[in-house]
């Protein structure tokens, strides 16, 4: 058990206050032990500022007030120290300074702000070591007798150990946050909270854990397109301005980030452009302009109702959110109102894991995002299928239906037109059915074997004459006619055109069944042939009837889609079968081209790759 | 289109090989009766006013329609659009059911169309119907005979 009053009591004491402490505040509560042990009233923490060269004459850079606590509350006059100063040379000296009387010593000048209006009469300052930089602990007393050397003794044991458990609180400060937006995130993801309010969760724990006055959090939209960066939320919407997007790459903090996929740790924007070339050795390229005005809205009233001559840091930090290798946004942090009033290296990592906790949570979303999109297109997909297979199934059936009853009726008193038409339904049923196979196939992603044989002329028009007289039959005895010119079949002759005989034949069909539906009615269907720039062989379909828009061409070939003039005009029809055509066309390295007038004259043209033949 | 002076079956049916051998099947076995032939649901509409005036004993309507004919085009209105053609049957007759001079029609909805696909569909029209004291649609599914369809109606025609 250790003396009350005795050094071993204060050093428990202060142990115990850090061990018990996991915010920010625990450092104001250990710096009043301190100052407590020795009956001090105000006690700083003063680090050297990142950058700083104390190897160099005179040295280079400044002391920040790393941690700060007053009998009297939070009433400073300065966050900077020079090295001129009694603390600065103790910095520098590595020796403690006792200063009793701070009208005769170096390095202290009684009129400084501080002194006269806090009247602080007497202090020490003990030089401490962090783990990779210097600093010191200063101590105050307000009180007219002096800081004996026992108490400036036990001050210096108490100051070595402050480092230590700076860390300890701050590394306790960062379970904490981690474990409570973890927590927050599992809460949103649980309850399926909207994103922006999980995001703003997030923010008020790191805002408090850092003390800083923003944090945002910026994320692409998983339903835009990628690369833009939306804040999804601010504690701060004054910085973030009228800037919600970022769109790398751009000038500034957050898009350097983005682009870099690196954190970025800033320690005082106010002096950032002259600090800019040593800042761009660790960050390359990187800018930044106060467009917001965050240097002016720093201006932090230390001491009531007076701003500091001397302002505190106003320290950046960001980090990007990653899912693999892809960033996706960033959450940045920016201008602490409370001390440490800066984010070193260990705030950026703790920045780090709460975007990797984001990350997490934002791939979730995403992943939903995906599999609901995914679902909706497959659903779709789904619907869209049943319904042209309810189509195909129509289609199939009547054409059966009504030959079936002809031949019911018996055929030994029907004319030869008659009969035709009995043959032009079986065929119907028949193409229908090919369709079916077809558009299962090819929807499942199976593409149609073809056996490439040589098209030959008196074939082809004897199959074409005779697929006409079977649509002319069913074309309500001749209401539409189908005429085949059979001249340009000619150059069959002549040229080497490879087709499969049963594909070509559907493709074939399908187009004179556009035609037939879509035809006006005493219109002729018309069929020919041609060669094109002696390398195409194409069959063409011309005929008149529903128009097709000139704009609506490039649609005919797509899966399922049919135009408003075709839905009305039939009331049946799935719109696979140019679809169809196309695949078969490609399977032969040929076309499907669709020529349209304002006028209704459509003309189809089956394209097919042919060479000179050598044989006759 | 000018109907019939006398008794009358509807037959509204835009496959003419469909319509061609229904009409010529009733005619045979209901020789008292006309028959009058509607190709598409924009034709059938066209008919409401007179069918008001001179309704049919019957009304065979086959479920997938088209709107209109190639040589008549008149696109879709909004309402038919989010319809889609497999409704085109069940529309024409809502439009008999809405006004009391033609609600009273019998129906009987003719179709290859499986009868599962409109089945939910005839609930609540059935339902309506009922209530309105108005004969109830049958469904039948096409078949290469034509008998069933025929003593479907016999009822209203004989």
């Amino acid at each position: 058990m250790s003396e009350i009053g005795g050094d071993d009591y204060w050093l428990s004491l202060l142990v115990r206050t850090a061990l018990d402490s996991d915010q920010r505040s625990g450092y104001a509560k250990m710096l009043r032990t301190v100052a407590k042990s020795v009956n001090c009233d105000a006690c700083t923490v003063w680090r050297v500022v990142p950058g700083s060269d104390l190897n160099s004459n005179p040295p280079a850079g400044r002391l920040f007030a790393l941690a700060q606590w007053s009998e009297k509350g939070n009433v400073w006059t300065t966050h900077d120290l020079s090295f001129t100063s009694a603390t600065g040379l103790a910095v520098l000296s590595g020796k403690p300074d006792l200063i009793n009387d701070i009208h005769h010593h170096v390095g202290v000048d009684p009129h400084d702000n501080f002194f006269s209006r806090t009247g602080m009469k007497k202090f020490c300052t003990i030089p401490i070591l962090f783990t990779s930089d210097k600093g010191a602990v200063a101590i105050y007393r307000l009180a007219d007798n002096d800081i004996s050397p026992q108490e400036f003794a036990r001050a210096q044991l108490l100051a070595e150990v402050l480092p230590l458990l700076y860390r300890t609180i701050r590394d306790r400060a960062g379970f904490l946050l981690i474990g409570e937006v973890n927590e927050r995130l599992r809460q949103a993801e649980a309850n399926a909270v909207a994103p922006e309010e999980a995001m703003g969760r997030v923010c008020d724990s790191v805002k408090t854990a850092f003390g800083c006055r923003e944090t945002s959090v910026f994320l692409e939209n998983p339903h835009e397109k990628r690369g833009v960066y939306h804040c999804y939320y601010t504690t701060e919407r004054l910085f973030v301005g009228d800037k919600v997007d970022y769109i790398p790459p751009e000038p500034g903090l957050t898009p350097w980030v983005l682009e870099n996929r690196r954190g970025v740790q800033i320690f005082d924007l106010r002096h950032f452009q002259q600090d800019k070339a040593r800042i761009q050795e660790r960050y390359p390229h990187i800018s930044w302009e106060d467009r917001q005005g965050v240097v002016h809205h720093a201006a932090r009233r230390p001491l009531a109702g007076s701003p500091a001559p001397q302002q505190a840091p106003v320290s950046f930090m960001a980090a990007p959110i990653m899912i693999g290798s892809e960033v996706r946004g960033a959450i940045r942090c920016c201008l602490a109102d409370e001390p440490p009033y800066y984010f070193a290296l260990r705030e950026l990592q703790l920045l780090e894991l709460v975007a990797s906790r984001i990350s997490q949570y934002w791939g979730h979303r995403l992943a939903l995002a995906h599999l609901a999109g995914s679902f909706l297109e497959l659903k779709t997909a789904t619907d869209q299928q049943a319904r042209a297979y309810i189509d195909l199934e129509h289609q199939l059936k009547s054409p059966l239906i009504t030959a079936l009853r002809w031949v019911q009726k018996g055929v030994a008193d029907k004319t030869e037109t008659d009969l035709f038409a009995l043959r032009a339904q079986i065929k119907r049923a028949y193409r229908v059915s090919r369709n079916v196979a077809l558009f299962a196939d090819l929807a499942g992603g199976q593409r149609p074997p073809i056996r490439p044989a040589r098209l030959n002329k008196d074939k082809t028009v004897r199959s074409l004459f005779e697929y006409c007289t079977d649509f002319r039959g069913a074309a309500q005895k001749g209401l539409i006619n189908f005429l085949v010119h059979p001249d340009g079949f000619e150059h069959l002759e002549k040229y080497d055109v490879q087709v499969d005989s049963a594909l070509f034949d559907h493709a074939i069909n399908n187009v004179l069944d556009n035609a037939f539906k879509y035809s006006y009615i005493s219109e002729t269907v018309e069929v020919s042939a041609d060669v094109e720039d002696d390398s195409w062989f194409f069959i063409s379909i011309r005929n008149k009837g529903v128009p097709i828009r000139p704009d609506e061409v490039a649609n005919c070939t797509i899966r399922e889609w049919r135009s408003e003039a075709a839905k009305s005009v039939t009331g049946e029809g799935s719109g696979i079968g140019l679809w169809i055509v196309d695949e078969i066309m490609k399977r032969h390295a040929g076309a499907l081209v669709i020529y349209a007038t304002k006028l209704g004259i459509t003309e189809v043209r089956l394209r097919w790759p042919c060479q000179k033949s050598v044989l006759p | 289109m000018a109907l019939p002076k006398v008794s009358f079956a509807l037959i509204v049916e835009d496959d003419p090989e469909q319509s061609k051998f229904i009409a010529d099947a009733v005619r045979e076995r209901f020789p008292r009766y006309e028959v009058t032939v509607v190709e598409a649901e924009l034709e059938f509409r066209d008919l409401l006013p007179e069918l008001k005036q001179n309704p049919p004993a019957v009304a065979v309507i086959d479920v997938i329609l088209a709107w209109t004919t190639p040589d008549g085009l008149r696109l879709r209105p909004d309402i038919v659009r989010a319809g889609e053609a497999p409704k085109a049957g069940l529309r024409c007759e809502e439009l008999l059911r809405e006004d009391p001079l033609t609600a009273r029609i019998p129906v009987v909805l003719y179709s290859v169309t499986n009868e599962s696909h409109c089945r939910e569909a005839l609930y609540p029209v059935n339902a309506a119907r009922q209530a309105g004291g108005y004969p109830e649609v049958a469904f039948l599914s096409k078949e290469p005979e034509v008998k069933p369809l025929l003593d479907a109606i016999f009822k209203w025609l004989a």
